[in-house]
């Protein structure tokens, strides 16, 4: 049991660890000042990575049930769904790709 | 007696919801009884009431056209988040649910009966936002940007602020009856085996769920803007009565509208699906036969319920959104249709070969499907980007969704009280008041809403004060609000043969025993009239049959209750 | 009355109830938050021009609450797992053991709380920061969504400590009377607490280093 509570302990050390440097490394990047493509991402991927390892964790999400899978799953679509969604209708600067004309009125 | 009144007894809460509701779903009708004066006899004074209204809403007992404007929106965002909702969902789900899955209560009591106090506060901010200088907001249900953001006044602020204590209620509901359905069915109460009606009710708590926080963000953003000054839904460049407005700026009035719709849609179909759940366990108790298809009626409101959340913008056509992203949304209308007549045509094929008992909740549920379909067809022109656009915004949408919800779900509601009447005060309602008020409110009802498909299709807009009298091409349709008028005030007066009966029957109803209508699902076979205080049930539930078992060869009393051996 | 399986697992879902209550309201709020980031990426592509953030916004301070909010999630999982392994022993009566995980629990519980505390200290000092260099929601589009993302954000913080607090204090009684309850909630309140940690995960880059 006891030996139980000291692995996991052990991870959690070693997922602050790797949030730590994921932190540094993503204010690190962020001073080199890249242009906004490859910085966002940069930043988001590195932002997903952490709250990842949070979520699996921290939060136990690693090896959870179904009934807890499915209602995240959904959510995460729909978030997904209604940023582009968003995006596509109404985000003035993709006009002018070559995608743009579909999704404008311009 | 603070215990009793603070109960975390769902029974108890689904009361609170009941009667509270029952009350909003008066005040809102109210409201519309003197838009739809205003309409037929525009700008005369509006006998004795209109001198009890006030000088500042309706001088010289005139209604206003701000004070109709407050109308209009009260009268929207009361029927249906405080009055249809809550009774379908809070009311009827709260009290029904876990009797039939067999439970002793929901899975949180607690969170269950702080979701009813938040439900009141935010009644109470919307009713008392009528008497704050400036009235109500009346910015219409929808409280568009930028017309919302400016609006003078504390009304809208208030109706922010009622929004977002509804929908906190709302949410921890929704978590609660999820919760509950998945951790607290009685052993052999498999998923196939739930009634249809704790079906509907999960399918619109996971609709309520991830739906309702996208309102909580625009309305969230929208107290911004009208108090901390910041632009959201503002726009550059503003010009209000002739000055520009001075905000920074640079916002986008048609987010608002986004996030809106993001949860309006699926708002619509927490309104129907409760209705189809109490339809569908009406029906199959006096057809005494199993329901057509009920494992296509659950695949079907699954999909139904996942569609919801990707047609929303289908409000938006004539926002000027580009024809591929116009195309999605078209696209993805049509096919919702698709479960929905699914479910309909189900009930329909499900009175095939059955032995009809006409009792007053059946009456209500054969009358539901009609004018739902009626409803439901009358949205395929403004599911069309092409039709929509002389249909936007007129009294055809107006007619389209009324018919829906009012001989749509309010008749199922009364169904479902009709039906649920004996279980929980252990007497029946008299039939013949019921009959009555079923007959008088289905007529009623269509001469309302009929003619306002004629005058949406002539051109005439919604939410006018005037109810179309500025259209001259449109004058012949414009007599029809006389009739509609006499239709609302009979709609009124055939519900006061409901609320008699109602009243009458709790004291001197005909008693009934445990199970008048000799129905299969537990919350008649398995509990006393009313059900036990604490925890439902006499005796543990142990469950063996699918929730329909009726007219079964050689079966005691003609039927077999799901927890018969 | 008892509700089965508030504490015990639902054999054929494999939950408890208020672990799969705790999941189901962190959906909503990924929907709640998701929205306002996705008002937030509509309104910078579509606007002509946009500040600087990392010039109005301060970078090391910023960095410092991501790495105590971070810490703090540590610390809150390290109080659950003071308590979850001696939940039988205790149920037992052993009184040696209940006292000493208790102690641990509240240390790390006190971190947490302490956590939080600097978090909140340190957005206090840069939104007087801001108002005292005029920078307010309503100056422009930016610094709206600045407050309103991190002002929605500081107050699930405070709900979270008060929570947490209750759970330090007066709520920690449960741990003699009911071992098991009380471990469940401690974890409940740590999904809650770690889902506060993400959001500002995400917020840190978005408004802060993009």
């Amino acid at each position: 049991m006891a030996h139980d509570v000291a692995t996991q302990v052990r991870g959690y050390m070693f997922v602050f660890g790797a949030l730590l440097v994921l932190t540094v490394t993503t204010v690190a990047v962020s001073y080199l000042r890249l242009p906004e493509t490859p910085a966002v991402i940069i930043g988001l991927s590195i932002a997903l990575t952490k709250a990842a390892l949070v979520a699996m964790y921290f939060m136990h999400l690693k090896g959870e049930k179904p009934a807890v899978y499915w209602p995240l799953g959904l959510t995460a679509f729909l978030f997904v769904g209604l940023l582009v969604s968003l995006l596509l209708a109404e985000g003035d600067h993709l006009s002018g790709t070559q995608f743009g004309d579909a999704f404008t009125n311009e | 007696m603070l215990r009793r009144i603070f109960s975390t007894d769902h029974k108890v809460i689904g009361l609170q919801y009941g009667f509270t509701s029952l009350f909003f779903l008066l005040v809102g009708f109210s409201l519309v009884i003197l838009i739809r004066w205003q309409h037929a006899f525009n700008g005369q004074a509006l006998p004795v009431i209109g001198g009890l209204l006030g000088e500042a809403n309706a001088p010289g007992g005139i209604i206003s056209p701000e004070f109709y404007n407050q109308l209009g929106a009260m009268h929207g965002t009361i029927m249906v988040f405080l009055g249809v909702v809550p009774l379908a969902f809070g009311a009827f789900g709260n009290y029904i649910v876990p009797l039939q899955i067999g439970a002793p209560d929901m899975a949180f009591p607690r969170l269950n009966a702080l979701s009813y106090w938040l439900y009141l506060a935010g009644g109470l901010v919307m009713l008392g936002s009528f008497f704050v200088p400036g009235g109500a907001a009346n910015n219409g249900w929808t409280s568009y940007a930028p017309l919302s953001d400016i609006a003078v006044g504390h009304g809208q602020t208030l109706w922010l602020i009622g929004m977002l204590l509804l929908i906190f209620s709302s949410l921890l509901g929704a978590m609660n009856f999820i919760a509950t359905i998945i951790q607290l069915r009685a052993p052999g109460m498999t998923w196939f085996r739930l009634p249809f009606f704790v079906w509907a009710q999960f399918i619109t708590a996971f609709l309520l769920l991830l739906a309702f926080p996208a309102l909580q963000a625009a309305a969230v953003l929208q107290g911004m803007d009208r108090l901390a000054g910041t632009s959201f839904f503002l726009p550059s460049g503003l010009v209000v009565t002739g000055r520009p407005i001075d905000v920074a700026g640079g916002g986008n009035a048609l987010l608002w509208q986004h996030l809106f719709w993001f949860l309006g849609h699926p708002e619509v179909y927490v309104l129907i699906l409760p209705a189809m759940g109490i339809i569908a366990e009406v029906i199959a108790n006096n057809t005494r036969k199993p329901l057509w298809g009920y494992r296509l009626m659950v695949y079907s409101i699954f999909v139904l319920g996942f569609l919801s959340f990707v047609v929303w913008a289908h409000h938006m056509f004539l926002t000027g959104m580009g024809t591929g992203i116009s195309a999605f949304f078209q696209a993805t209308t049509m096919i919702i249709s698709i479960p929905s007549v699914i479910v309909l045509s189900s009930l329909i094929l499900s009175l095939y070969g059955g032995s009809i008992r006409f009792n007053t909740p059946m009456l209500f549920a054969l009358a539901f499907m009609p004018m739902f379909g009626l409803g439901g067809l009358t949205g395929l022109p403004l599911g069309l980007a092409a039709t929509d656009i002389p249909l936007h915004d007129t009294n055809y949408v107006v007619a389209h969704f009324h018919y829906l919800v009012a001989p749509g779900t309010i008749f199922a509601l009364f169904a479902g009280i009709y039906y649920w009447f004996p279980k929980v005060t252990g007497r029946m309602m008299n039939e013949t008041l019921g009959r009555i008020h079923f007959l008088g409110s289905l007529i009623c009802m269509n001469v309302i809403f009929l003619p306002m498909f004629i005058q949406g299709l002539a051109g005439v807009n919604r939410r006018l004060w005037d109810g179309g009298a500025i259209y001259s091409h449109a004058q012949e349709t414009i007599s029809l609000n006389v009739p509609m008028l006499y239709a609302a005030f009979g709609l009124a007066l055939f519900q006061l043969f409901f609320i008699v009966n109602l009243l009458v029957s709790l004291r001197s109803g005909r008693v009934a025993d445990t199970n008048p209508w000799q129905a299969t699902t537990l919350e008649w076979a398995a509990t006393s009239t009313p059900p036990r205080a604490h925890g439902n049930f006499d005796r543990p539930v142990r469950v063996y049959r699918d929730p329909y078992d009726y007219s079964v060869p050689g079966a005691a009393a003609g039927f077999l209750p799901q927890n018969a051996e | 009355m008892e509700i089965p399986y508030t504490t015990e697992v639902r054999p054929d879902t494999g939950l408890t109830n208020p672990k799969l209550g705790i999941w189901l309201f962190l959906a909503s709020e990924v929907m709640l938050f998701g929205s306002l980031f996705s008002s937030y990426a509509l309104l910078r592509s579509g606007a002509p021009t946009w500040p600087v953030q990392r010039e109005i916004l301060s970078v090391p301070l910023a960095s410092l609450n991501t790495v105590v909010l971070i810490a703090s999630s540590v610390t809150m999982v390290m109080a659950w797992a003071s308590l979850a392994p001696h939940t039988a022993s205790v149920r037992a009566g052993n009184r040696d053991e209940e006292a000493r995980s208790l102690k641990r629990y509240r240390l790390f519980m006190g971190l947490t709380l302490l956590g939080g505390a600097i978090f909140l200290a340190v957005k206090t000092i840069e939104y007087s920061d801001k108002f005292s260099h005029h920078f307010y929601p309503s100056t422009n589009n930016f610094l709206a969504l600045y407050f309103t993302l991190t002002g929605l954000h500081a107050v699930h913080v405070i709900v979270g400590m008060i929570v947490n607090g209750y759970l330090w204090g007066p709520g920690a009684r449960m741990w003699r009377s009911d071992p098991e309850r009380f471990a469940n909630r401690i974890e409940v309140a740590g999904i809650y607490w770690h889902f506060v940690d993400v959001v500002w995960i995400f917020l840190f880059p978005v408004l802060y280093l993009l």
